[in-house]
């Protein structure tokens, strides 16, 4: 076991890539809190890794307030003294909307989940790492972040992007202090219903298969699969790794 | 659970540096390995070392990585004695220390050194692949190197060239083979004290103080160990990264972020 009972914050884990790196990491005896905005998934996400037998707390929080996400990070090292591992999964798309159509509410709604959750979860955290001289943190970006050709959803793929400058910059700044951060970049996902019903909407209309030839592997993942890779990042396995985005996309987008 | 248990792995340059290493770490996973190198006798330390640590008597296979007979020799070997090939670690590669700029570089040491890196990897690939196709699936490694990334070297153009190079060989056979069941990655390796020569290198420039400049591009400010590049290796040949495919992962302590 690569991990030996690490206090581990992830966020965005009530669903998708963010339970499932909670679960994984809560198998390798880590200590997770699961922080959602989702109190209901969040709860139930909690008990099921409670019930095999690891430990998880749920936090219910609203990663684009300042305040709620200070107020998070101070009651995790109020109970526990430290914490050693961050993932920032909260995340996610709502609107399909072209660039010309999306109003400074949308804008705003996105940046701040996408982006800004990212650098206010970083700032509460990083000192807290600092202080112990140790930390890994993982953000999860998307290939909509590498791409930069979407069709829809601009500001996804902009404040996807973002995440990338973000990690790079702080990686580079806080490495000194021992501290590495990542970036991964999933490509599709099978994250959790909506995501389900997406593809089974696709299958529908016959363009499942055409979006599934421009991927190597000729198939989407499944959140384990990036889970995996997350666990990895966390893990002493990388640890020489920082600074960098690693694609998680199948072989859709090469660089 | 080994990551790599009963995976059949051939690693070339496995002899020394980062390739030793990988073989000693594929070897506590679990791996059934292969071993290829030029240099005889510290193959068959590495073969024994092995030993100690699994138990398992590895085969080896030593000649010129650049040559085509040689290759097919080795992957027939794997095939007689295996019946398969799960995993290929392209590592067989370096600098042939020419610190030689663009304009002085000669014909002979591009082709030579463009050969060790590039060609080695391309043609292990390609024979090592025909057996992946057989059984329908396989993983690919390929050792290249931040000089494939940063692009701006003072020396060794021909060096970036080809770990760059590497890099779009990787992405290629990603998505050619991809839909074969066929993983193709490559890492890039930042400062790492891989050899005895590498080692006495650092330990000058840290005698002289110009270490520290070298090491202040480093965000981590440090270099790497043989066994961190390994370890990485074994995330990419194994299910770990079962979605991964046509990347490279950056194994410099952040100097260069892309």
């Amino acid at each position: 076991m690569d991990s030996s009972g690490r206090i581990c914050i992830v966020t965005g884990a009530a669903s998708g890539i963010g339970k499932a790196t909670a679960e994984a990491l809560a198998r390798d005896g880590d200590t997770v809190c699961l922080c959602d905005i989702d109190p209901k998934g969040l709860a139930a996400a909690a008990e099921s890794i409670v019930a095999e037998g690891h430990f998880a707390k749920a936090m219910v929080c609203d990663v684009t307030s300042a305040k709620q996400v200070d107020a998070l990070v101070k009651a995790i090292t109020d109970e526990f003294g430290r914490i050693d591992v961050l993932v920032n999964c909260a995340g996610g798309s709502k609107d399909s909307v072209h660039l010309l159509d999306v109003t400074e509410e949308q804008y705003y709604a996105t940046m701040n989940l996408n982006l800004k959750s990212v650098f206010l979860a970083m700032r509460a955290v990083i000192p807290v790492m600092r202080a112990a001289g140790k930390g890994t943190i993982v953000n999860v970006s998307s290939q909509a972040g590498r791409r930069g050709s979407e069709f829809i959803t601009p500001h996804y793929s902009t404040a996807k992007a973002g995440v990338l400058g973000l990690t790079r910059h702080a990686a580079r700044e806080f490495g000194p202090c021992n501290i590495r951060i990542n970036a991964v970049a999933p490509g599709r996902c099978l994250s959790g219903p909506r995501n389900r019903a997406i593809w089974a909407e696709r299958e529908r209309l016959g363009v499942a298969k055409k979006m599934l030839e421009s991927i190597a592997l000729r198939r989407a993942s499944v959140p384990e699969e990036q889970a995996e890779v997350i666990r990895f990042l966390c893990s002493d396995r990388s640890s020489f790794v920082t600074g960098a985005t690693v694609d998680v996309n199948g072989g859709e987008l090469c660089f | 659970m080994p990551k790599l248990d009963q995976k059949v792995c051939l690693i070339t340059g496995a002899a020394n540096g980062i390739g030793k290493a990988i073989a000693k770490q594929f070897a506590r996973e679990g791996a059934i390995l292969c071993l290829e190198d030029i240099d005889e006798s510290h193959l068959r330390e590495v073969q024994a070392e092995v030993k100690t640590i699994s138990g398992q008597d590895c085969l080896l296979s030593v000649g010129d990585a650049t040559k085509l007979s040689f290759i097919a020799e080795t992957i027939d070997k794997v095939d007689r004695t295996f019946g398969r090939l799960d995993v290929l670690v392209n590592d067989v590669g370096g600098s042939l220390n020419h610190s030689i700029h663009l304009l002085d570089l000669t014909e002979a040491q591009w082709d030579q050194l463009l050969d060790l890196n590039v060609k080695t990897t391309f043609f292990h690939s390609q024979y090592a692949i025909r057996l992946m196709l057989r059984a329908g699936k396989g993983v690919i490694v390929n050792l290249a190197s931040q000089a494939g990334r940063r692009g701006n070297e003072h020396s060794r153009p021909h060096y970036s060239a080809s770990k760059t190079a590497i890099l779009g060989l990787t992405r290629h056979m990603a998505r050619e083979f991809g839909p074969q069941g066929i993983r193709v990655n490559a890492s890039a390796p930042g400062h790492c004290i891989s050899s005895e020569r590498l080692r006495a290198m650092w330990e000058e420039r840290e005698r002289q103080g110009t270490a520290a400049g070298l090491v202040q591009a480093v965000a981590l400010r440090r270099v790497s160990t043989v066994e961190e590049q390994a370890k990485v290796l074994v995330f990419l040949a194994s299910d770990d990264s079962s979605y991964i495919t046509g990347a490279t992962v950056d194994v410099g302590g952040g100097i260069t972020c892309v």
